[in-house]
């Protein structure tokens, strides 16, 4: 059995097909209500998965919300707010992979490079991708980055031929090779920890909230069957598992209402005690 | 005129280039090392070096990819009909049209190879294969059709090529009637295979970006038929142009009836793809997919109007040649026609990966990531935004690079062949309808040969069947006459009047 022990990485790259949890059904929903589009979680995100200089696997667009559903469109320019004066309004979309439930990225991988493991994570296996760049075309939303050049990082990386002397962020996202495509992967091995993706862990407004859609109790599972959520482009059928709350229908009380307002200290890699 | 007066020697088609040929030659492989060259400063520094970003995802070298692939099309289209529909103007060509399909799909299918970030994992195609990826059908449909040219044309030159002794005959002995009519049999299975194989190619190409959800631009039950009309024009126009430059040059006699019957098939071809494309375009405008829309107007009156509307000048002109049977008739014109349809369809694949690619769906401002880091002014500030919302692409030196070095190697595999196949058909080669016949109408082998030769050594006839297919037809013995119910009326038994 494949292991995830923090010390000693058996094979960074490869495949990951194996998952503790396999009854499980990762999914994110996001209330764009709390969301101040202050870019903590992509940063996050970077720091955490290694992601080079001009890729993000997670992005924050402004976005001109369209009342009857998440028809995204531009204001025009980043946090440029909607409207005419007086009348403004500014909304944010964070952005990162969907991980999809019929995801057109692992259907045209000519080499399934790209999978899905059983509790719905789309991976990324950098030992097989080729950078034929089908999975980036067959992505409706344009989550998937490429590594255009050999990927470079800030502090840079101690020692070019080792990829592993030096990175940032989790031990098993070590730099990639150039010429292979990399995403948002619910930062795997947090989760299979038993822990949240970085991204859910540093929002400063709780407006990102992450759980196993499999499971009722779940915060995920009462908000998607309770709250008035929404996917970002649903008629391309891909079946989205990032779900949005629009703004201005909650209030931002969503997660107040159904889901505890503060994540169970046990399910946090800090303790409280350890924060102050 | 039959194809034997047509026919020139070979010592002829195959003769030493000139002095500017063996400039050209040296030219083309100059080119090709400096692509080459190109080629590895991409590979040790990425494809970073091109012009392709996270938003404009594919983008000269897949054009190109599709160009060769449609392109690769005509010469199986002249060389199969020609056989499957007996079009005894355009048979003594097949030799040629195959050589060019062949060199076409060979470096199409290396045309892929620059495009991947990790080359040197290609092999997990064929080990891995997805088999839901339109991609990997297309690398099996790529390969299989350029087999199936290597064979068809070693089954077309291998008796000429024993008769030199050459070791690509592999052993096949130099040609006596009965193995010429095996041959014949074969070469016609051949072209009938030919055609579904080439509908597939096309349309499994196609489904590359037309089966795209994503794109509304692309997601089109147009995108096959489309293909399959662009290749049909921009193949004849390709064989066209190597045929008509062949004449030029001395090497081949192409034919006023055969440059006609090509350039009529062309213009047939131009009209379909025209049709096509209009089809395609009204269906676009009435507007409500708004990325399809998008796309349309920005080739129509946007930043890539050039394009699309040298596109429409370059089909116009190349029409009105074609259609004309003044000029059909001249040489130079149809050349010229020829020329502006192989750019036309070239422009046209270009219109589909920009125009495609340009509008993200979730387009909302910053937009999508580069890929690669912005490079920092003076003062420590970035020159740009790393992010991007609509795609502007221009191919870089390298993307150039790489294009011209495999044009390049088109060329000199194409004037290897030239210079050094059989690719001018003898009449040894290519045996007469009669001998055919005679092949299928008597049973005992030791009679084929006996009739076979009195069938050679007969007359050309004056009157009837042999008149009315043409002069190289010799009149049948009267017992295949019987054997197949012909009569003298040149018609077949079901359609006499």
């Amino acid at each position: 059995m494949e292991t995830t022990d923090l010390e000693s990485p058996a094979n960074p790259f490869g495949r990951h097909e194996w998952t503790p949890y396999p009854k499980a059904r990762w999914a994110m929903v996001i209330d764009l209500d709390r969301c101040i589009g202050c870019w903590s979680c992509a940063i996050a995100c970077k720091s955490n998965n290694n992601v080079p200089l001009g890729m993000w696997w997670n992005r924050i667009l402004t976005i001109d919300e369209d009342p009857s559903g998440l028809d995204v469109r531009t204001t025009g320019g980043i946090d440029e707010p909607a409207g005419d004066y007086p009348n403004l309004s500014l909304s944010f979309l964070p952005a990162n992979c969907f991980h999809c439930d019929n995801p057109p990225c692992t259907e045209v991988c000519p080499v399934a490079a790209t999978y899905q493991r059983e509790d719905g994570i789309v991976m990324v296996d950098w030992d097989r991708c080729i950078g034929c760049r089908y999975c980036m075309v067959a992505c409706p939303y344009n989550m998937r980055v490429f590594n255009w050049s050999v990927p470079e990082q800030v502090p840079a990386n101690a020692d070019p031929a080792n990829l592993n002397a030096y990175h940032v962020g989790d031990w098993a996202k070590p730099p990639r090779p150039k010429g292979v495509v990399e995403k948002c992967d619910f930062c795997y091995q947090r989760v299979d920890d038993g822990l949240q993706p970085f991204c859910i862990e540093v929002c400063p407004a709780r407006a990102r909230v992450f759980g196993d859609l499999n499971d009722p109790d779940s915060d995920v599972s009462q908000l998607v069957a309770h709250a008035p959520v929404a996917q970002v482009r649903a008629d391309f059928g891909t079946d989205p598992k990032v779900y949005y709350i629009p703004t201005g229908q909650t209030g931002g009380g969503a997660q107040s209402e159904i889901a505890p307002l503060f994540v169970d200290p046990e399910r946090r890699n800090l303790t409280q005690a350890e924060v102050s | 005129m039959s194809i034997h007066e047509s026919a020139i020697p070979s010592t002829t088609a195959n003769r030493k280039f000139s002095l500017f040929g063996k400039v050209g030659v040296l030219a083309l492989l100059a080119l090709f090392i400096y692509g080459v060259w190109a080629w590895s400063y991409q590979i040790s520094n990425g494809l970073g070096v091109t012009n392709m970003r996270d938003i404009q995802i594919w983008g000269a070298y897949i054009a190109l990819f599709m160009f060769l692939v449609g392109a690769s099309a005509g010469g199986m289209i002249v060389a199969s009909i020609a056989s499957v529909f007996h079009i005894d103007k355009i048979s003594h060509l097949s030799r040629y049209a195959i050589w060019v399909s062949l060199v076409t799909i060979a470096v199409a299918g290396l045309t892929i190879i620059p495009d991947l970030g990790e080359p040197q994992r290609f092999w997990h195609m064929f080990v891995d294969a997805n088999w839901t990826s339109p991609m990997i059908w297309d690398v099996i449909v790529v390969l299989g059709y350029g087999f199936m040219n290597l064979l068809y044309l070693w089954v077309h030159t291998r008796r000429d090529l024993a008769a030199r002794h050459s070791w690509l005959a592999f052993g096949t002995r130099p040609a006596d009637q009965r193995s010429a009519r095996g041959d014949h049999r074969l070469i016609l299975a051949f072209a009938y295979l030919a055609i579904p194989l080439a509908f597939a190619l096309h349309s499994i190409t196609a489904f590359i970006i037309g089966t795209q959800t994503s794109h509304p631009y692309w997601y089109s039950t147009a995108m096959a038929p489309l293909f399959i009309t662009s290749a049909l024009s921009s193949g004849v126009a390709l064989v066209l142009l190597v045929l008509l430059a062949l004449q030029r040059l001395g090497r081949l006699e192409l034919g006023a009836e055969a440059r006609r019957w090509l350039a009529g098939f062309l213009a047939v071809a131009i009209l379909l793809n025209f049709f096509i494309i209009i089809v395609e375009v009204i269906t676009i405008s009435e507007g409500r997919l708004v990325g399809s829309w998008a796309a349309l107007s920005e080739l129509m009156i946007g930043s890539y109007a050039w394009i699309f509307w040298t596109e429409v000048v370059t089909g116009v002109i190349a029409l009105a040649i074609v259609i004309t049977p003044r000029g059909r008739a001249s040489r130079s014109l149809v050349a010229a026609a020829s020329g502006l349809v192989v750019v036309n369809v070239a422009l046209e694949r270009v219109q589909l990966i920009v125009g495609g690619l340009r509008y993200p769906n979730l387009g909302a401002a910053p937009g999508i990531s580069l890929g690669t880091p912005v490079q920092l002014n003076m003062i420590g500030v970035p020159n740009k935004s790393s992010f991007v919302e609509v795609a502007h692409y221009t191919p870089s030196w390298v993307e150039w690079s790489i294009v011209v070095g495999l044009c390049a190697l088109w060329g000199l595999l194409l004037l290897a062949g030239i210079r050094f196949l059989p690719l001018c058909q003898s009449a040894m080669a290519a045996p007469t309808r009669a001998v055919a016949m005679t092949a299928s109408a008597v049973p005992s082998p030791g009679m084929q040969g006996a009739i076979t030769g009195s069938v050679l050594a007969a007359p050309t006839p004056t009157s009837g069947l042999g008149v009315r297919l043409g002069s190289r037809y010799e009149q049948p013995d009267p017992s295949i006459k019987a054997a197949h119910n012909l009569d003298d009326s040149g018609h077949p038994p079901w359609a006499r009047p």
